[in-house]
């Protein structure tokens, strides 16, 4: 909470420059004129318009369109969402511990969180809600279910749940939780890999992120054997900028300076250091990163790797190297607005769209490769700014067939490991699972009798070949020719099954092995196939490639 | 065919009501929520334009708020700032000092693609094709066309020098024309004639306030120099629209005083309006049948909606755009201007017309078609059934006919406007419209034109194909399946190479309507263009079939 607060208490001060400056300036002329222009017009809509309009609704669309034309950070909040607000910037909510999602009728548990009320209760991934306080919850949403789980932590909420047993029938079984604080963790994830290289996910950068990774570091070398370390940022939106520095400075000295930011007024311009005692700046470590790694991920990855700090291993990083500041509007509504840009220590900022020029047709800019400009890391290797943070080492993300796509977005997956799991009591450990091949075809035989079926881009795309050809009087000639292509083309469910079977299986154990051991067993299962895992200990494992990875060009 | 046309389009389809509405007070409970949200939105947006991290315009933003607020309205409600007022009066009242000429940038030029009949550049001897390389002294080169229309519009009877180019396939002719503006009308009715002995056509192109002037003096004329006529035709398609008590008028021209045709309808009911009409009518018997589109609106829709529910004509072509909207401008501070949608209009047998729901919109975000199952049963004066919430249903639908890629692809290069130029200026004159024909020797010359020229075009099936290539290589099919496709994308290359002469037909058919254009102006070109129009030909048909118009007029047991 304190963090937090520091952000707000800046933009406080920010008020008092506020008055100073806007009335010297310029524009203020503009800025009243078209607010004056606004009140007439917005005041005629209302009274005129046909149909009674909602004003809130209407402000709130034109808001969201100004805004929108700046950036896709710059983003105003009502009071009314203020809650789901401060729950990304602290990760913290009252509630159960669990995420639910809608299935048909019922709203349904589809995990909960370790050691929080949801699981302590024993309530499983596939749980139907049936009531809540008494109440049947039959046909309500997501977010209203939610709502009612939600409360002020102490407070007993009792829920029925139904669910599947081995037979296929269903009971339904009365639980009450007391609520807690949840605090959703940064570090959902974090152990060894073999026996001495050890492994950190850092899915966000909420309050204490620094302490958790601190803290996972710090148990990993208390086992002594530590030889090297995979920070995994794949995927991590970013949060926190405070919380991105003390990230970074738990491998790199005190006083070093992480970021510093720029925006249109000078005052306001800001250096951000180290301040406390690293944990280990020598340890050999990989940083994996992705296209969905952003923000303060790419402070923390760019920050390691201008300092030559860590290898980056993965997917070019999505190019955010914007800053946002909140600010208080009446009526307790608030402004988030980008205000910076932030730079890394070579000088370089990553940001790679430029939101202030657009193409003719409004579609936002890429910074062309030729505008790039290079800069250098501490041991003189070449960077670029204008695009993310690019890895030392690219290696090709893993593509999902569209058969496993489909399997996924119709639950199959999901539903096949809440059978299983209503089948069988325990499974070994996480890490080692493995369904047999007579399992696999039991899950294609129960798979063959459910209702699924996916179009392939292909299928879709010859059937609008064949209009256009038609309508534009070319059909004829080709129409043996396209028969021909069309069944060259179909697609077979039960080939696709075997022939994506490795993905499938995967998919599939990681599912279920989730069902006994929640998120820590689905990592520690995902993190044996995972290519980019196997890429990072292959690094690792050769201290003298990280060494040349790291040294300045000749 | 013609993007500048359809933009047009757009910003005029729309009825203009000019009613004086008294000031209102707001509503009571509203007026605490309207505050607090302009409380809300000017603390919000003082610190954007201070706090952003780069420089922002203000007015570039609150631009885009109020576009971004008005759009989730309707197309119709939209904001004018100063600049654009001039423009959009000149759209509605039709009146500005000009002297006559459409232009269209060719090749970083204004070339002139349509010269108005007796206005100053026709008179002065501007030819269709004719390259403007300066206006007063500026030259013309790499002007939008924005700017050049700027400069061509000014104060009527003020004076203005063109220099013109005027390429042959011999020489090129430099001219150098001094005109002076002149209040120029757009007419309304910019073709009437017969189009057989005993049928008259009226075209219609938009609803300004001289429409229904225009429409009573071409009818009145026909039938004065026609006794017999036993119908006329109104052409309705792509006429946007504009003034309400225009398409009134219009519909006194053939229906009794007195009648009422439309009601508006708004929130509150003090604000509520009829129209009936006011005048004598011309003539209350003659059949009538009118010619509708999709792209019909507004005003077109009030008069052919008219027409079908009083069973006064029959309707036929495609199914109109479905605007049942009222517009009202509001001024607004700093000579701003704000056309607000303040009511429905409601025609004779009770029904609104309008397509979309805008307040309602589909998940994907798409707004709402009335769906079939919320339509309400009207029925005209003599008991057929009509529908409200989608267009005008034509009484006898036709389908659109669309242009083959290879003649619109001839078009927006502008080989079609081209070869009309040179043909014209090779022939000093032709025969009257009704009779013009182009030889086999004129098309043979075209094609060996077109054939000196590299073009290309892409047909939809090529970008299909294209597209088809992409998915299946992204989704590893496509070696599999090369040989096959190669095949096909053979065939269609070899069969596409006959285009121009698949097409023949229609392309002799814009090429005629071109050239007509060059020597009989818009009203040539119209006249042209009905002889290969299906929909003018089902039209004569009725007309010719009295049994069949009755019967199409008449309720179904």
């Amino acid at each position: 909470m304190k963090r937090y607060k520091k952000i707000l208490l800046g933009g406080g001060l920010a008020v008092i420059l506020f008055v100073t400056f806007a009335f010297t300036n310029t524009n203020y002329f503009e800025i009243t004129k078209n607010l004056d222009i606004f009140t007439t017009l917005y005041k005629e809509l209302n009274t005129f318009y046909v149909d009674t309009l909602n004003p809130e609704k209407l402000m709130h669309s034109g808001i969201d369109q100004m805004l929108n034309s700046l950036d896709p950070y710059t983003d105003y909040i009502p009071e009314e969402d203020m809650d789901e607000y401060r729950l990304q910037t602290t990760g913290r909510y009252g509630g159960i511990g669990a995420i639910i999602g809608v299935r048909g009728e019922w709203v349904m548990v589809t995990e909960p969180y370790e050691g929080f009320p949801a699981d302590k209760a024993g309530l499983r991934a596939g749980d139907k809600v049936i009531e809540v306080e008494g109440k049947s919850a039959k046909g309500l949403r997501t977010d209203e279910v939610s709502a009612l789980l939600k409360g002020k932590p102490g407070t007993v909420v009792s829920v029925k749940i139904r669910r599947l047993k081995a037979d296929g029938s269903e009971e339904d079984i009365a639980v009450k939780m007391t609520r807690e604080e949840i605090k959703i963790k940064n570090v959902p994830y974090f152990g060894m890999v073999n026996d001495k290289i050890g492994y950190i996910r850092l899915g966000n950068f909420t309050e204490r992120a620094g302490a958790e990774v601190k803290n996972a570091l710090q148990s990993l070398e208390s086992k002594g054997k530590l030889k090297g370390l995979i920070f995994d940022l794949r995927g991590n939106p970013g949060g926190l900028l405070n919380e991105a520095i003390d990230v970074a400075n738990v491998f790199v000295d005190k006083n070093i300076k992480i970021v510093f930011t720029k925006g249109k007024i000078e005052d306001w311009n800001k250096s951000f250091y180290s301040l406390n005692d690293p944990v280990d700046t020598k340890l050999p470590m990989v940083v994996l990163a992705d296209g969905g790694s952003a923000s303060a991920s790419e402070i923390v990855s760019g920050s390691l790797q201008d300092l030559d700090r860590a290898v980056i291993i993965g997917q070019k990083t999505f190019g955010k190297g914007l800053v946002q500041s909140t600010r208080s509007l009446p009526y307790g509504a608030k402004l988030k607005i980008t205000t910076a840009k932030y730079y890394i220590p070579s000088g370089r900022c990553i940001q790679a769209i430029n939101y202030a020029e657009r193409n003719e047709d409004g579609s936002v800019k890429r910074i062309p490769d030729s505008l790039k400009v290079a800069f250098t890391t501490r041991n003189g290797r070449t960077v670029y700014d204008g695009g993310g943070i690019d890895p030392d080492i690219k290696v090709e993300p893993e593509r999902l067939a569209n058969i496993t796509i489909s399997l996924i977005t119709k639950s199959l997956l999901f539903d096949y490991a809440n059978e299983y799991r209503a089948k069988h009591d325990k499974i070994g450990p996480a890490g080692k699972f493995s369904l047999s091949d007579k399992e696999y075809d039991d899950f294609v035989n129960w798979v063959s009798k459910k209702d699924y079926d996916y179009t392939t881009r292909s299928e879709k795309i010859l059937e609008n070949l064949k209009a256009s050809a038609e309508k534009e009087h070319y059909f004829d000639a080709i129409e043996n020719d396209y028969d021909t292509l069309k069944r060259a083309m179909m697609h077979d469910k039960q080939n696709d099954l075997k022939k994506e079977k490795a993905q499938i299986k995967s998919m599939l154990e990681e599912e279920i092995v989730s069902r006994y051991y929640l998120g820590s067993g689905r990592m520690e299962l995902a993190l044996k196939r995972d290519k980019e895992v196997g890429k990072a200990i292959e690094t690792l494992n050769d201290t003298q490639k990280i060494d040349e990875l790291l040294a300045k060009k000749p | 065919m013609r993007n500048r046309k359809m933009k047009n389009l757009l910003i005029r389809t729309s009825i203009i009501l000019v009613i004086a509405l008294s000031g209102l007070a707001f509503v009571a409970d509203n007026y605490f929520e309207i505050s607090k949200n302009l409380d809300v939105f000017s603390a919000l947006y003082k610190d954007v334009n201070t706090y952003y991290v780069d420089d922002i315009d203000p007015s570039k933003l609150m631009r885009t708020c109020i576009d971004g607020m008005l759009k989730t309205l309707d197309p119709f409600t939209n904001y004018y700032s100063g600049s654009q007022i001039e423009n959009a009066k000149i759209q509605q009242g039709g009146k500005f000092g000009g002297i006559g000429v459409e232009t269209e940038v060719i090749d970083s030029f204004p070339v002139v693609i349509s010269v108005w009949q007796n206005q100053p550049a026709d008179i002065a001897g501007i030819k269709v094709g004719d390259i403007i390389k300066t206006i007063d002294g500026n030259s013309t080169k790499d002007r939008t066309q924005e700017e050049v229309d700027k400069f061509l519009v000014g104060q009527p009877q003020s004076k203005l020098t063109l220099q013109i180019e005027r390429r042959t396939t011999n020489d090129n002719q430099t001219l150098s024309l001094d005109l002076v503006r002149q209040e120029i009308q757009e007419t309304s009715v910019p073709f009437y004639g017969m189009i057989t002995p005993e049928v008259g056509c009226i075209k219609l192109k938009i609803f300004n306030e001289n429409a229904g002037k225009d429409v009573k003096d071409a009818f009145d004329s026909l039938k004065r120099a026609n006794p017999g006529m036993k119908g006329v035709v109104i052409d309705l398609r792509s006429n946007p629209g504009g003034l309400l008590h225009e398409a009134v008028n219009i519909v006194n021209v053939f229906v009794p005083k007195g009648q009422l045709v439309v009601t508006t309808k708004g929130k509150v009911a003090e604000w509520n309006n009829s129209f009936s009409t006011l005048n004598e009518p011309s003539d209350t018997k003659i059949p009538l049948v009118l010619i509708t589109n999709s792209m019909s609106a507004s005003a077109s829709e009030i008069l052919s909606g008219t027409m079908q529910d009083l069973d006064r004509g029959v309707v036929i072509g495609q199914r109109t755009y479905g605007k049942g909207l009222v517009q009202v401008t509001k001024p607004l501070s700093y000579n701003t201007m704000l056309k607000v949608t303040t009511a429905k209009y409601y025609i004779p047998s009770g029904r609104c017309i309008q397509a979309l729901i805008y307040a309602e919109h589909n998940p994907d975000g798409s707004v709402k078609r009335v769906p079939d199952s919320l339509k309400t049963e009207f029925h005209t004066r003599d008991g057929r059934i009509v529908w409200d919430g989608g267009g005008i249903d034509p009484d006898v639908p036709i389908a659109k006919e669309e242009h083959s890629k290879v003649a619109e692809a001839l078009y927006t290069k502008h080989y079609i406007f081209d070869f009309a130029t040179q043909y014209s200026l090779q022939h000093p004159s032709i025969t009257d419209p009704a009779t013009f024909k182009l030889t086999s020797k004129d098309f043979n010359d075209f094609v060996a034109y077109v054939k000196t020229k590299d073009w290309s075009y892409q047909t939809e099936t090529e970008l299909q194909l294209n597209a088809l290539k992409d998915a299946a290589t992204d989704e590893k099919y496509f070696d599999a399946v090369q040989e096959e496709y190669n095949v096909i994308r053979k065939k269609i290359d070899e069969d596409k190479e006959q285009d121009l002469i698949k097409h023949k037909e229609e392309i002799i058919a814009i090429l005629e309507n071109e050239i007509v254009g060059r020597y009989y102006y818009v009203y040539g070109k119209t006249r042209k263009s009905y002889q290969n129009d299906r929909e003018v030909a089902k039209a004569i048909e009725l007309l010719n079939n009295p049994t069949e118009y009755q019967n199409l007029l008449t309720v179904k047991k």
